[in-house]
């Protein structure tokens, strides 16, 4: 009877949708069994990550560090920023393929796509709130009672449906479409000039071990040499392992979209490509006081070689991805 | 679970109202309060709906056992905020809060039956304001308990967040994943903490800082009115530890797993 009378109000179910990726990709690592997708659910994910309403004073949103035209990254500063002018630390990650992230984060201290978002919201330097005030503040809003109501059959917000409705929008941006992608599958209508060509096989002469295809990661992390900045004190992975051996160890980022992805590094300190191309064919690189050594083989590029590099790495941009109208802010 | 979802729902189409908030408030209370709170509620309204959550809190009367942990500092009765402990190491100490984590939690009654609640999670809490120390269990009176001290790595990192795993609840590190297992606050002279406070927040589920252990009791305490009372001895963590030396730790570290396993070892189910 209960049960009889629980289906009767229950109303619409929300609609499934299949995650998509291309065949010969591995398989994600994200658990859709625990967030099984809905078009609600991703309704649900895309408004709260357009909307400031979760930040401390409702004027920052996850959009303002993440913007869909730059390949879901920040390109105007070299840190992220967040409420009343305040900076991070770090460069702000681009949000790419995120469903086979074994990690988040520049130093991965987290395990799981569903608990990333309560970083961002809950830093004091980015949007510096709490889940019980943002809570608070979606629960006062009726058409977010209707979004969570059709996503979760739950009109009251909660921390599990927050983060699940933000996973389901942010695990759903898979970049599969760039001219790369369709050269190697062998459409015809992607050409590669020759110094694309040349590219390509520089790169998997030299870069794959760390950034192998076709996710352009080893979801690793590496101590590339850079040099610390003494003005912003970061030993990276080391912060969460404790271990000496990881000072000054970085995750080793996906370069999909790495050409409108700038500024590079993990603090921003590179504005344009060719620099961090520069720096690793730069020579004697090594960090004083560094247990580790730096994990890298000297690459010696000559001029022309940088610049096939280069070319190549401009073929990873997926513009369809970029201009979604799916992934664009909400109407209201 | 089915029934209580559908109580859960048809509550909220009743009164229309959150109803979690109230579920958390029974369960973390304690299963008595259920009935009082449906029985007022269905005298407060007259619908169809309220009769039938009235007849599972009937119901649920005559299982309400609980298991109490209470703090002891040796053999005495922790009163919170009160500055007379003192440690083997000499030093003096009052105590403002405490709250953990357990979990996995395994049953048997004195005729020997066993009931086993993997996945089972708990957060207690005591302190100058709160008291939540008990734990609900189906049985009748206990011969033995065991629990995890903490969270293992596995639901640490499931995603679940869920009743006592909502990160909003204020034991979970953002930057580092994980739930803080155990966090003990208080302050001492000799603390060199701001105003001589002493914080322990103590978390890690990974090699080699695992924080995590499992904890064993063979019961000798008489279950009374259904309750039945362990003991968590503070004496046997500060006996070890000098609050000269440390007083804050933060991150998971040796330190933390250390402490936690001082603190783990104060588990008793008789008082000195």
């Amino acid at each position: 009877m209960l049960i009889l009378l629980g289906f009767r109000f229950s109303g619409q179910r929300p609609i499934p949708w299949q995650f998509v990726y291309p065949k010969s990709w591995p398989k994600p690592v994200y658990d859709f069994k625990r967030n099984p997708l809905t078009e609600e659910g991703f309704e649900l994910g895309k408004n709260l990550f357009y909307d400031p309403i979760l930040s401390g004073d409702s004027s920052i949103s996850c959009a303002s560090c993440h913007l869909s035209f730059t390949g879901f990254t920040h390109v105007d500063h070299a840190v992220s920023h967040g409420i009343e002018g305040r900076t991070g630390r770090r460069n702000t990650l681009a949000l790419v393929n995120l469903a086979w992230n074994t990690s988040f984060h520049w130093d991965g201290g987290v395990l799981n796509l569903d608990q990333q978002a309560i970083n961002p919201i809950s830093h004091p330097d980015e949007m510096g709130s709490n889940l019980k005030e943002s809570l608070k503040k979606l629960s006062k809003s009726s058409r977010y009672r209707n979004l969570f109501y059709k996503a979760f059959g739950d009109s009251v917000p909660n921390t599990t449906n927050l983060l699940k409705g933000l996973a389901q929008f942010t695990v759903s941006l898979v970049a599969s479409n760039s001219r790369y992608d369709l050269f190697i599958a062998g459409d015809t209508s992607a050409h590669f000039t020759d110094q694309e060509q040349n590219g390509l096989s520089i790169f998997r002469e030299n870069c794959i071990s760390c950034h192998p295809e076709p996710l352009f990661t080893n979801y690793s992390f590496a101590n590339t040499g850079l040099k610390p900045d003494s003005l912003n004190p970061d030993s990276g992975r080391f912060e969460i392992t404790r271990k000496p051996e990881d000072v000054f160890k970085f995750r080793v980022p996906s370069l999909r979209n790495v050409a409108v992805t700038f500024p590079y590094m993990h603090d921003g300190r590179f504005r344009k490509l060719k620099e961090v191309i520069a720096h690793y064919a730069m020579k004697n690189c090594q960090i004083a006081n560094s247990v580790e050594k730096v994990q890298r083989q000297e690459l010696i590029f000559d001029d022309r070689q940088k610049k096939d590099l280069l070319a190549f790495l401009q073929t990873l941009t997926d513009t369809k991805f970029i201009r979604e109208n799916k992934f664009q802010h909400p109407v209201k | 679970m089915v029934v209580w979802v559908q109580v859960s729902f048809l509550y909220r189409m009743v009164f229309g109202q959150n109803f979690s908030s109230i579920y958390r408030f029974i369960r973390l209370k304690n299963a008595h309060r259920l009935e009082i709170f449906v029985l007022l509620q269905t005298f407060h309204s007259m619908r169809f709906f309220n009769i039938l959550i009235f007849l599972l809190g009937i119901a649920r009367i005559s299982v309400a056992q609980e298991l109490r942990i209470r703090p002891v500092f040796g053999s005495d009765t922790l009163e919170w905020g009160k500055d007379k402990y003192t440690s083997a190491k000499a030093e003096t100490m009052s105590f403002s809060s405490l709250e953990l984590y357990l979990s996995d939690f395994t049953w048997i009654d004195s005729s020997g039956k066993e009931v086993k609640e993997p996945g089972r999670v708990e957060l207690l809490e005591a302190g100058d304001e709160k008291q939540n120390l008990s734990i609900a269990h189906s049985l009748g009176s206990l011969k033995r308990v065991c629990f995890r001290f903490g969270l293992d790595s596995a639901t640490q990192v499931s995603g679940r967040m869920d009743g006592d795993l909502d990160p909003a609840l204020g034991m979970y590190w953002a930057w580092n994943t994980g739930y803080i297992q155990c966090r003990l606050e208080g302050n001492s002279v000799s603390s060199k903490g701001k105003k001589g406070k002493f914080e322990f927040h103590l978390g890690g589920y990974s090699s080699p800082w695992a924080t995590d252990q499992n904890v064993c009791l063979d019961l000798t305490n008489p279950s009374i009115n259904g309750k039945q009372d362990v003991f968590l001895d503070f004496k046997s963590m500060f006996d070890q530890v000098s609050l000269k030396k440390t007083h804050s730790v933060l991150i998971p570290c040796e330190q933390a797993r250390q402490l936690s396993h001082f603190l783990g070892s104060g588990f008793k189910s008789q008082l000195q």
